[in-house]
């Protein structure tokens, strides 16, 4: 999966380029609107990054310029948080809007649900991880043919762990996913809502699924981390 | 600009108010010379037409006596008795068809036949100079004689003496008129220059106020009446900006504060780690322990700027209308996780509708949900009730446990403002959340208050209330997007 960036502030674009291509994308850079443009229109890209304030020609010229050559999925960034600006992207094409400053799991979830978008994804009735088993229309979950029993929100965060598999997954977004809390909560729910998950269904197996990722969120995965 | 404006700013109030008051009485004192010099003037004329028109009448009934032509040098005497007397008089007669003087008394009568040919009417006047320079009114008529012949003459009035009259009195005007005005300009000045000498007092204080100094104000009763309401003003805007300048110092302060340790930590534990060669497992753990710090100030930024620019950013806001008892629904839900931890019952009561934004009203109830299930004794039941009142829709949060001190009610609203220092930064409160409670009701029209009540031993019931304007007036009072669902 091939992305380009289009932001001018070096440092976040070098560290940007690093974690995409460490989470298995290749990805080139421009630091300007024009090389931005010039590039994602010559190029075979998957996804475009684009930062809306470019020196030169901003991101939004590009996006309007692109839009008239390529339905290539677009995910603007801004450090402005203005309703209007993000309405502005959405009018002319953009896909996902992030604002900065942003965490980078969130960019790596946002990059990663752009890329399936186009995908079919069938809804699987019965989720695995190694031992694990979850079944979406049973609401059960078990582990070794042993069954866990889980609230309805317990079972909803499990779920959310397994479906993205191997995804670190921030606070933020497991609040919004969850518990359709789509703000930052300066609380620990997330936090105590895991520890009583791994209570149910990592502490009494060898194995365990759920992990932390300190700092940046929780990850379920069967490797340990 | 306009240079007089230039000037004007440039003078002095009491020189300003001054030349105004010389102005006027420049313009006044000038009408008053000016009409007393036409009605002077005006009188003169009038009297000197009434004598030549005497004059007249007598000539022609002399005219009328004497019968011809002929006979009008004979009886020249007779109209040199009507002369005597009247040393500025000068009459002449002149033969109408031959335009040569029968008679005439002086050498000016003779000038006045010229000054006044073809002047028949009898009635006008005019005026004219003579060869000496004097001013002279005259009357020409024509009499026809008895025998039929014809005769003109003219009266003349020399009218030295009434200009000499108004020559003085434009003199005396002149002379008098700066002299008038000098005083004028003096007396408004030093009035002026009294009543703004209270204005100094102003100046004094404006002088020695300062960001450092702002206790001093003035004392209203001692001053005239029309600075009294400036005095007070005056002094209540440096009581606003005493309080904005306390608050912004402390502010600015705490910020550096709360900025400063976190970054004291990260800065401490990140040099500690490149002291020395470390094994990647222990630069790991020091990277993780510095995105949490790094995570806590990003946010600790991000509520700062929301603090400062929610009024701009309100506006972009969309405002729907919501059932508060389900937002309340959906937040405790959430919470419920670590109200749970404790052991803690949340229950909520009630339904109201409220025109609101969706995620600051979630925001508002988290902040204080989350606060109330921190400061709940364990085992107890935090309490949510929504109710709409005759003015007002109403959420109010209820905790039992420690209370406030009625010392720190007023401001716990305060950022950076906490109770109990240590127990709730323990507990990972930013101190802004309250802050950020009132800023959002501020922004729905709407406030919040706290009771806390204190029955044993700082235990009891402590009790926040949103509220927000009435339902359906809110809709329509507040402008922008409304989004309906």
């Amino acid at each position: 999966m091939k992305i380009l960036i289009v932001e001018d502030e070096k440092r976040a674009a070098e560290y940007l380029r690093q974690g995409l291509t460490e989470n298995g994308f290749s990805v080139e850079t421009a630091l300007n609107g024009t090389d931005g443009l010039h590039l994602a229109m010559s190029g075979d890209h998957d996804l475009v990054i684009l930062d809306v304030m470019l020196p030169g020609i901003d991101g939004f010229a590009v996006l309007s310029a692109l839009r008239t050559a390529k339905q290539i999925p677009v995910l603007m960034l801004t450090a402005r948080g203005q309703t209007g600006d993000k309405v502005k992207g959405f009018e002319l094409g953009a896909d996902d809007y992030l604002v900065k400053p942003f965490q980078f799991p969130e960019l790596l979830a946002r990059v990663r649900a752009l890329l399936k978008r186009g995908q079919s994804t069938t809804p699987e009735n019965i989720l695995r991880v190694a031992d694990l088993e979850i079944d979406q229309i049973k609401h059960r979950a078990t582990r070794t043919g042993h069954s866990i029993e889980l609230s309805a929100k317990e079972f909803a965060l499990l779920t959310l762990l397994a479906r993205r598999a191997g995804e670190v997954l921030s606070r933020t977004e497991i609040a919004s996913l969850v518990w359709d809390i789509n703000f930052d909560s300066d609380t620990n729910v997330v936090e105590v809502a895991i520890r009583r998950l791994r209570v149910k269904v990592d502490e009494p197996f060898e194995t365990k699924l759920i992990h932390t990722v300190r700092g940046v969120g929780y990850v379920l995965d069967a490797q340990a981390r | 600009m306009h240079p007089l404006r230039l000037i004007g700013n440039k003078l002095s109030l009491s020189a300003r108010l001054a030349a105004i008051s010389a102005a006027i009485g420049f313009v006044v004192v000038a009408v008053a010379v000016a009409v007393g010099y036409f009605a002077l003037s005006h009188q003169l004329d009038r009297r000197t037409l009434v004598e030549l028109q005497g004059k007249q009448q007598l000539v022609r009934h002399l005219l009328a006596e004497i019968g011809s032509a002929k006979t009008v040098p004979d009886n020249a005497y007779r109209f040199g008795d009507l002369l005597i007397m009247h040393a500025d008089l000068h009459l002449a007669v002149v033969d109408n068809g031959n335009g040569k003087a029968i008679i005439s008394f002086s050498p000016l009568a003779l000038q006045s036949i010229s000054c006044c040919a073809g002047k028949v009417d009898g009635n006008a006047v005019t005026n004219w100079r003579s060869q000496e320079g004097d001013t002279f009114t005259s009357l020409a008529d024509t009499w026809t004689l008895a025998n039929g012949d014809t005769l003109r003459f003219v009266l003349s009035q020399n009218r030295i003496n009434d200009d000499l009259l108004l020559q003085g009195y434009m003199k005396a005007a002149l002379i008098g008129m700066p002299l008038l005005l000098g005083l004028v300009l003096m007396g408004a000045w030093v009035v002026a220059r009294t009543g703004l000498a209270q204005l100094s007092r102003f100046k004094k204080l404006a002088r020695e106020s300062s960001s450092v100094s702002l206790a001093q104000r003035l004392v209203p009763h001692d001053l005239p009446l029309e600075l009294r309401d400036l005095a007070i003003e005056f002094n209540a805007m440096l009581d606003r900006i005493d309080t904005g300048i306390t608050q912004l110092n402390q502010f600015s302060g705490d910020l550096a504060h709360e900025m400063r340790t976190p970054i004291g930590i990260l800065l401490g534990r990140t040099q500690v780690a490149l002291s020395r060669p470390r094994a990647a497992d222990e630069l790991v753990s020091v990277l993780e322990a510095d995105v949490e710090d790094l995570d806590r100030l990003s946010r600790l930024i991000t509520d700062m700027l929301f603090l400062a620019r929610a009024e701009n950013e309100a506006e972009e806001m969309p405002f729907e209308p919501l059932a508060m008892d389900q937002e309340a629904q959906l937040v405790a839900e959430f919470l419920g996780v670590i109200a749970a931890e404790r052991e803690i019952s949340i229950e909520i009561d009630g339904t109201a509708m409220v025109h609101a934004n969706k995620i600051l009203l979630q925001r508002a109830i988290t902040n204080l949900l989350a606060n109330a299930i921190r400061h709940a004794a364990a085992n107890s039941t935090v309490r949510i009730a929504t109710r709409r009142k005759s003015k007002a829709v109403e959420l109010s949060v209820e905790n039992v446990g420690a209370t406030i001190p009625a010392k720190d009610l007023g401001r716990v609203f305060d950022r950076f403002y906490r109770v109990d220092e240590s127990r709730v930064r323990h507990a990972g409160g930013s101190g802004l959340g309250l802050s950020i409670v009132k800023t959002i009701m501020r922004l729905h029209g709407g406030g919040v208050d706290v009771v806390s009540d204190g029955r044993v031993e700082n235990q009891g019931v402590t009790r926040f209330t949103l509220s927000f304007p009435d339902f359906p007036s809110t809709a329509a009072s507040r402008v922008g997007p409304v989004s309906t669902t």
